[in-house]
């Protein structure tokens, strides 16, 4: 019997890699392979002629570029790791209130939430460069009325004809302007909350009611604690999508890239792998000790 | 302006008449029409922030060129014109791009829905040596800037072409190949929610097919896909999507045959360095619009299949539970 079983197992533990198959030999020969070759790179230096590539060891030299001789590099790598670090939280809440908003029920119901996952569809790329350029080019032309909204100067110039505090205005301006960057921005992470949210069974709000509990107890002791894993869920994916697609520092290694100084961009993109992952880990272990994931 | 003025009518007939139990539902009402209102209030003024750039877009680009930076013109231009279409269709080599484009989104979307989600079973499923090591090696894929890996890789599909013959640049080779093999794009993100998905059915679905007389592969297409359709939904529509607006690696691989977001990406820079086919040169409201116009261009065909799919797609999203 106990022989039979251990060939069952066996059977079972090979009908896995074949499963992972594909995706196993993908990650060897065009994941491992490329990302060693990349290791190599970063401590040679590259002359590049057409069919061949030429080597020589130079040991840490690209590494110690960045910090010595390039101007650019710490700037923009602390900038776009702030950035992300600073985005994070505000992201996670904004689109939990707005998943809260939208999973409720009310006419119009499914627009809303069409319109709200509509930047998902056109949320990367070129696209948003494009509407980027638009909002700072309106405040550049200035007095574009259709864009006053969204402009920086004109919101502003209201506050302060209103008689507000500059300091204040200049709050207020900073976060209406984060507003369009936010709800640009957090499609995917509203669409993993309201599947949270769905999630919950309406029991639990049920006995929370008969035992007289408010809104407000609801929602920290029913809603918060059932959807810890979309919260750490989020947290990973923003922080994630802050650093590696949306950061200057991708920017900055295209460009190295452009220019044929693959050594250099290879440095780059492995120091960012090593402190980004070692970052995401940390804040992973953090965030999942504060939530609880079942 | 109703509803506050309901209340008011109802504040005056009832409150002072009755107490007690009475005020306590009416305050309780007036609560709930009031966190209502405001619902609403705040849904539509984010629709409106999330809207805005895509109808000023669609406004600017049926505009003359006198009318685009024209601060009279608010939404519904002076005179409506078509040339803007024409001119940015012709920036885009509209046709060409969108023939490359459909053939690259499409082609790696399906390999990747069927790859990743394979692997994710596997990894679902089967107990096997080194399970979290690999695991965590999908995770890790995602982690590392796509870069890093990007150029030798292309180095080797040069390699490849040079020594075979077999043509790889310029087609959709190179990223069907990753996308096939289960290192596409975001590929770890999708190994990971088809793992957490698959992880959350029952056994039992697989336990009677095994009963049955059904090998695990047969189970898995005859029994798991079916049941996954949502999944596979979800999956198809973010990958279709994320190819379709890559830049990144479809620069690289398509450099004479640009793919609509890199024809996009470059066209500022086109428009720069060149005059338009009548030998006038491009003004500033002319980049402006056909930039926008572009833009619509690019965005129409993935914005037709989501309003097709739009229904079915949010409603994967939230029966499915992406994330386990």
């Amino acid at each position: 019997m106990a022989k039979r079983r251990l060939s069952y197992e066996k059977k079972k533990s090979a009908y896995g890699y074949i499963f992972i198959s594909l995706w196993l030999i993908g990650f060897v020969a065009l994941f491992l392979v490329p990302f060693i070759n990349a290791i190599i790179y970063s401590f040679n230096e590259l002359d590049i002629e057409p069919g061949q590539l030429h080597m020589t060891y130079v040991g840490w030299e690209n590494y110690l570029r960045a910090f010595t001789q390039d101007a650019d590099f710490l700037p923009v790598f602390t900038g776009t790791l702030t950035a992300a670090v600073v985005q994070t939280p505000v992201t996670v809440l904004f689109s939990l209130f707005v998943a809260i908003l939208l999973n409720a029920n009310f006419r119009g119901q499914g627009i809303a939430r069409a319109i709200f996952f509509l930047p998902v569809v056109i949320m990367s790329g070129p696209v948003v460069a494009v509407m980027n350029y638009d909002v700072f080019f309106n405040t550049l032309v200035s007095g574009d009325r259709a864009s006053a909204m969204l402009t920086i100067t004109s919101t502003q110039d209201i506050l302060q004809t209103l008689g507000v505090n500059p300091l204040i205005a200049d709050y207020i301006v900073n976060i209406t302007n984060q507003l369009f960057n936010l709800s640009w921005s957090s499609g995917i992470q509203i669409l993993i909350f309201i599947a949270g949210l769905q999630g919950i069974p309406t029991t639990y709000y049920e006995v929370a009611q008969i035992e007289g509990a408010t809104g407000w107890e609801i929602f920290w002791k029913v809603t918060l604690p059932s959807i810890g894993p979309m919260i750490l869920v989020n947290v990973f994916y923003t922080l994630y999508d802050g650093l590696l697609t949306g950061g200057e520092m991708f920017g900055k290694i295209s460009h190295h890239l452009g220019n044929l100084e693959f050594a250099y961009a290879s440095a780059l993109s492995l120091m960012c792998f090593i402190v980004w992952g070692l970052l995401i880990a940390i804040v992973y272990k953090i965030v999942s000790s504060w939530v609880s994931v079942k | 302006m109703s509803v506050f003025t309901g209340i008011a009518d109802q504040a005056k007939n009832t409150a002072p008449k009755k107490a007690g139990m009475d005020s306590v539902l009416f305050r309780k009402k007036l609560v709930e029409k009031l966190i209502a209102f405001f619902r609403i209030f705040l849904i539509i003024g984010l629709s409106f922030v999330i809207l805005y750039p895509v109808l000023y877009m669609l406004s600017v680009s049926f505009r003359a060129s006198a009318d685009v930076l024209d601060p009279a013109v608010v939404w519904i231009p002076r005179t409506f014109t078509l040339e803007n279409y024409k001119m940015a269709a012709w920036l885009l080599d509209y046709q060409k791009s969108l023939v490359t484009s459909l053939l690259m989104a499409v082609l790696c979307a399906v390999l990747q829905c069927f790859t990743c989600s394979v692997t994710g079973y596997g990894f679902a499923r089967f107990n096997f040596k080194g399970r979290t090591a690999l695991l965590l090696g999908a995770l890790a894929t995602l982690l590392v800037p796509i870069q890093t890996t990007m150029m030798p890789l292309y180095n080797s599909f040069v390699q490849f072409t040079h020594h075979t013959g077999i043509p790889t640049i310029d087609t959709p080779i190179p990223m069907a190949v990753s996308a096939l093999f289960g290192v596409g794009l975001k590929a770890g993100l999708f190994i990971f929610i088809f793992f957490q998905f698959y992880k959350g059915m029952p056994m039992e679905l697989e336990d009677a097919a095994y009963i049955d007389g059904c090998g695990p592969i047969k189970a898995y297409f005859r029994i798991m896909i079916p049941n996954a359709g949502a999944m596979f939904l979800v999956v198809f529509l973010l990958s279709l999507v994320w190819y379709w607006n890559d830049d990144y690696a479809s620069v690289l691989y398509y450099p004479s045959n640009a793919p609509l977001s890199v024809g996009l990406s470059n066209m500022a820079n086109k428009i720069l360095a060149s005059a338009k086919p009548d030998g006038t040169a491009y003004t500033q409201a002319d980049t402006m619009a056909y930039l926008k116009t572009g833009a619509l261009l690019c965005v129409a065909p993935i914005l037709a299949v989501y309003a097709v799919l739009q229904r079915r797609f949010t409603k994967s999203v939230i029966t499915s539970g992406i994330v386990g």
